[in-house]
């Protein structure tokens, strides 16, 4: 039944727990963005040439002013863009399904983390249930002896 | 601050009162110690408590198990007739033990001997049964069981013995040396180690025999025998006898083996039956010792027959300290009542802050730079705020933030159960003492964090609309600092001069560096409030200069934020055409008037020229006035003393006191140049220091963007299911190195950046700490204290012998 000592299983007790709640809020982050740009796809024919579309375009097209581009709630753009598409609507295509698959990513790997937690509080509990059987046994003894 | 009172108290003389602990209990006494340690009256008091300290401590050594602390709560004092009974009980109980370990020692070297004994013959009987000798042996014997009477017939004589394996080629060399190659020597070795009662250890020995011819060799090899620490052992030629000697030996050691066990047991149980109340009797031992060591800090009045008793009480808690006194008499029931009552006195009081256990990690900060001089403004009272937010300044990141609050948000909820489990560990220690500080550095830094928009590195936008036009107002300024970091703050398309979020910590750092500064002004006018010449002469050219060169350019920050705005309509006024302020601020210092391009002007306002200039004359002019002030005012007033002396003849006055007030001038003036120095550079380079703030700030957010970047990217990546895997190990990798990396290793540093900050910059300029702390006498404090160092509080004492322990 043991896999780890009693540090080691609060260490992962630890870590599980953050990693869920990270990981899970991470997934919903990236799948709003996703919801959010493919809501808002500049269907400007301006933006069909086929030069090549990457982040710094969109960047640039932003900060001039272009008022159709999404709106990001965290600057998760650099973690999901493509790097190089062949035109304006399929950077944004490319990158839509990019941040759902980060999205599903995060959320799975949070599942995974639940399952370390799960295993990591049993470990715990057993860990502690040792530790007062000795501490139990120590005082047994202790009191026989003055007998 | 309190304000102490300097008391004196007078107790009747009892063998030992009971008075003295119940005020102890009051914990508000601090004694001051007058009269030589040997010459105190109740020095072979404390040098009893010694010996039975010492006694205990030994008898806790000999127990098997360590002995649990005493979880009962502390028993009362004991009067006299009790110690005495307790110090007969551990005597007897020492002796008890300590004839109990002598007697098994005994018998553990009996066991010994007996038990080689029985090796050697066995040894023997193969040694004799395989060899030629054992014919020679018992011929020669039988030889000489023939020829009693003829001593000259050449018999051979043998010895045997056991001698230390390591020391066996020695042995033999040196025996062959001194019987010039006549005796014939045999070993073997024992294979089981033997255990040696006097050292504990486990020896290998060997078991030898050494024929030869003659007495005079035989003497001689006795004495090698002798030198060689080698046992020797009677052992009987013939097989017989040693078949019968066998026997012998071999029921006395099963004998021998009952009554080892049986001592041991004995030992164990006696042993046992004290480990249950050793760590009370050490504790009440322990008190004893510094109640006494205390009421020997009492002068004795030898005619009234009292003692009496000098010490440092907070005024606040004399009236305590008088109920405590007079409880105290109730229960010794004495007729006479002791008296407290307040003495004037011309020495400088201990310095005493009431902490609680919030502050008390603050004021050990400031502590540690130096306690402050009685009376003096304490500055861990604004400590509490300013450290923790000059921290948050530097560490700015909420994610960070609420990885250390909840940190010591564990420490703080559950801090009885941490308090009760003592450890050793220092490191430990070290951050639970702190955790109060901790948990407002974690707070703080969750705030700052949201005002650098700065989580994990990631940027949060919460208003929306960022991405056009971001100068609109103020607040979105702020959140749109996310487009700042990594990203092409050049593509800004209206350079603003110098870029926003530089400005932001930059800004701040000066402005908190000059609030720092105000602060310090006012402590130190408060702490000086009697001493109007220091506050003119010294201190309001101080404040004239930093004001006018320093809070001037803050003030120019904020003129130029206000005037020079994107919406404009004035050409000279609009983004394009902002100074950059420290451009600005350099030329005033040099008196080199700046150019312009049309459509800008060259100064922000009219008349700046005008104004900048006569700033900087004034700050000038007040370098000689903090040099030369207080040297002259203080020759005026000495003038003014010797003036009154000559004239009133034979005046009251003393003659040191005027030897004091003559003035030095070489001294005085070298010291006013070296305050003059110190402050006029530490005004700029304190200012400066402060520019750590931005830089640590910066240095913390590229580092967390570079994590983030460099290693949770790599999960993100791939696109399939299956780099869900990949993310589960890397997002633990990640979380790892941000605890290690950018929680405790920056968290150091910043903090120690902080204390610095407080330390140098903050209350070098006003902090005198002079002041010695106030230590009441308790009894909480004496018990760690000897549970950390035994043998210094031993040898305090007259006692010099060392633990001896057998």
């Amino acid at each position: 039944m043991k896999v780890c000592g009693p540090k080691l299983s609060l260490c992962c007790l630890v870590l599980s727990v953050w990693g869920i709640v990270q990981l899970t809020l991470m997934g919903v982050f990236y799948y709003i963005e996703a919801v959010a740009l493919l809501e808002d796809i500049p269907l400007d024919e301006s933006h069909n040439e086929t030069t090549v579309f990457n982040i710094e375009e969109f960047k640039r097209m932003a900060q001039l002013g272009y008022s159709q581009v999404g709106i990001e709630s965290v600057t998760l753009i650099e973690d999901a863009a493509e790097e190089k598409a062949a035109n304006g609507k399929d950077f944004l295509q490319v990158t839509t399904k990019n941040y759902k698959a980060i999205a599903s990513n995060c959320w799975i790997a949070a599942t995974m983390y639940f399952v370390t937690l799960l295993i990591a509080v049993s470990q715990c509990v057993w860990a502690q249930r040792i530790q007062r059987a000795a501490q139990e046994k120590l005082e047994e003894e202790g009191c026989e002896d003055t007998k | 601050m309190d304000l102490m009172a300097y008391t004196m108290y007078t107790v009747q003389t009892i063998p030992k009162s009971p008075d003295k602990a119940g005020l102890e209990r009051a914990g508000q006494l601090a004694l001051n110690p007058q009269v030589n340690d040997f010459q105190r009256r109740y020095v072979s008091e404390v040098r009893r408590c010694s010996e039975m300290e010492r006694k205990l401590r030994w008898v806790a050594a000999e127990l098997p198990v360590p002995a649990a602390p005493p979880a009962r709560p502390p028993p009362r004092n004991l009067s006299a007739r009790e110690v005495n009974i307790l110090e007969e009980r551990i005597d007897y109980i020492e002796s008890e033990i300590q004839e109990m370990t002598r007697n098994a020692r005994n018998l553990k070297a009996d066991y010994l001997s007996l038990n080689e004994l029985k090796i050697l013959i066995e040894k023997m009987q193969t040694l004799f049964e395989d060899h030629d000798a054992h014919r020679k042996i018992s011929a020669s014997i039988h030889v000489k069981q023939a020829n009693d009477a003829d001593g000259d017939i050449g018999h051979l004589g043998f010895i045997a013995g056991v001698v230390a394996t390591a020391r066996v080629p020695a042995f033999e060399k040196m025996l062959w040396r001194i019987s010039h190659g006549n005796i014939f020597f045999k070993q073997t070795r024992i294979e089981k180690p033997l255990l040696d009662p006097f050292s504990g250890h486990q020896l290998l020995k060997s078991v030898f025999v050494v024929f030869f011819h003659g007495e005079q060799i035989k003497m001689r090899v006795k004495k090698v025998c002798h030198g060689f620490q080698a046992t020797l052992y009677p052992c009987p030629a013939t097989t017989k006898e040693q078949h019968e000697m066998l026997a012998g030996v071999s029921s006395r050691i099963n004998d021998l083996e009952v009554v080892l066990k049986q001592t041991e047991e004995h030992r164990r149980l006696v042993l046992a039956g004290i480990a249950h109340d050793i760590s009370t009797w050490i504790v009440i031992v322990r008190k004893e010792k510094a109640i006494y060591h205390t009421l020997n800090m009492f002068s004795m009045d030898i005619v009234k027959k009292c003692l009496i008793g000098e010490c440092w009480v907070p005024k606040q808690d004399v009236y305590i300290v008088q109920k405590a006194l007079e409880n105290g008499v109730k229960q010794s029931g004495s007729p006479i009542p002791s008296i407290l009552h307040h003495v004037p006195t011309n020495e400088i009081p201990p310095t005493f802050n009431r902490t609680n256990k919030v502050t008390k990690g603050f004021q050990n900060l400031i502590d540690s730079y130096g306690i402050a001089s009685y009376r003096e403004v304490n500055p861990a009272l604004y400590t509490i705020i300013t450290f923790p937010f000059l921290f948050a300044v530097m560490f700015g990141d909420v994610g960070h933030g609420i990885i250390m609050t909840i940190f010591a948000a564990v420490l703080v909820v559950f801090e009885d159960r941490f308090m009760k489990k003592k450890s050793d560990n220092e490191v430990w220690n070290i951050f639970f003492g702190g955790r109060y500080i901790i948990l407002l550095m974690g707070i703080f830094s969750v705030y700052t964090g949201t005002i650098y928009n700065d989580f994990f590195s990631k940027s949060i936008n919460a208003f929306g609309s960022s991405w056009f036009n971001p100068y609109d107002n103020l607040t979105l300024i702020e959140k749109t600092m996310s487009l700042a970091p990594e990203d092409a703050y050049r593509d800004y398309p209206y350079p603003y001069g110098m870029d926003p979020v530089w400005q932001i910590t930059l800004l701040l750092s000066v402005l908190i560096e000059l609030t720092d500064d105000g602060f310090n002004f006012l402590s130190f006018c408060h702490s000086h409030f009697r001493k109007p010449e220091a506050i003119f002469l010294q201190y309001m050219p101080q404040i004239v200069f930093l004001l006018l060169l320093f809070w001037y350019l803050c003030i120019l920050m904020f003129v130029k934020w206000i005037i020079y705005s994107a919406a404009n309509s004035d050409p000279a006024y609009t983004s394009l055409c902002a100074p950059s302020v420290l451009i600005l601020f350099i030329n005033m210092m040099l008196l080199k008037p700046t150019e312009a391009v049309e459509p800008c002007k060259p100064y922000m306002y009219t008349g700046q020229e005008a104004l900048q200039n006569a700033f900087l004359y004034i700050a000038l002019l007040c370098v000689p006035v903090m040099l030369f002030g207080k040297p002259i005012h203080k020759m005026m007033v000495g003038r003014k003393r010797t003036a009154y002396q000559n004239g009133v003849e034979g005046g009251d006055q003393q003659e040191d006191e005027a030897d004091s007030e003559k003035i030095n001038w070489g001294e005085l003036l070298i010291t006013q140049a070296i305050h003059t120095i110190e402050y006029v550079l530490g005004a700029v380079s304190h200012t400066a220091s402060y520019l750590r703030l931005w830089a640590l700030s910066l240095a913390h957010a590229q580092l967390s963007a570079v994590l983030w970047k460099q290693v949770l990217k790599i999960g993100l990546r791939g696109r399939s299911y299956y780099n869900a895997i990949t993310l589960y190990v890397v997002f633990a990798i990640w979380a790892f190195f941000t605890v290690a990396i950018l929680v405790v290793m920056e968290g150091l540093s910043a903090f120690l950046h902080t204390l610095r900050l407080h330390w140098v910059e903050f209350m070098s300029k006003f902090y005198d700490g002079q002041g010695y702390a106030f230590a009441p006498f308790s009894f909480a404090a004496i018990l760690e204290e000897e549970e950390e160092e035994p043998l210094t509080v031993e040898s305090k004492d007259a006692n010099n012998s060392p633990p001896d322990r057998y």
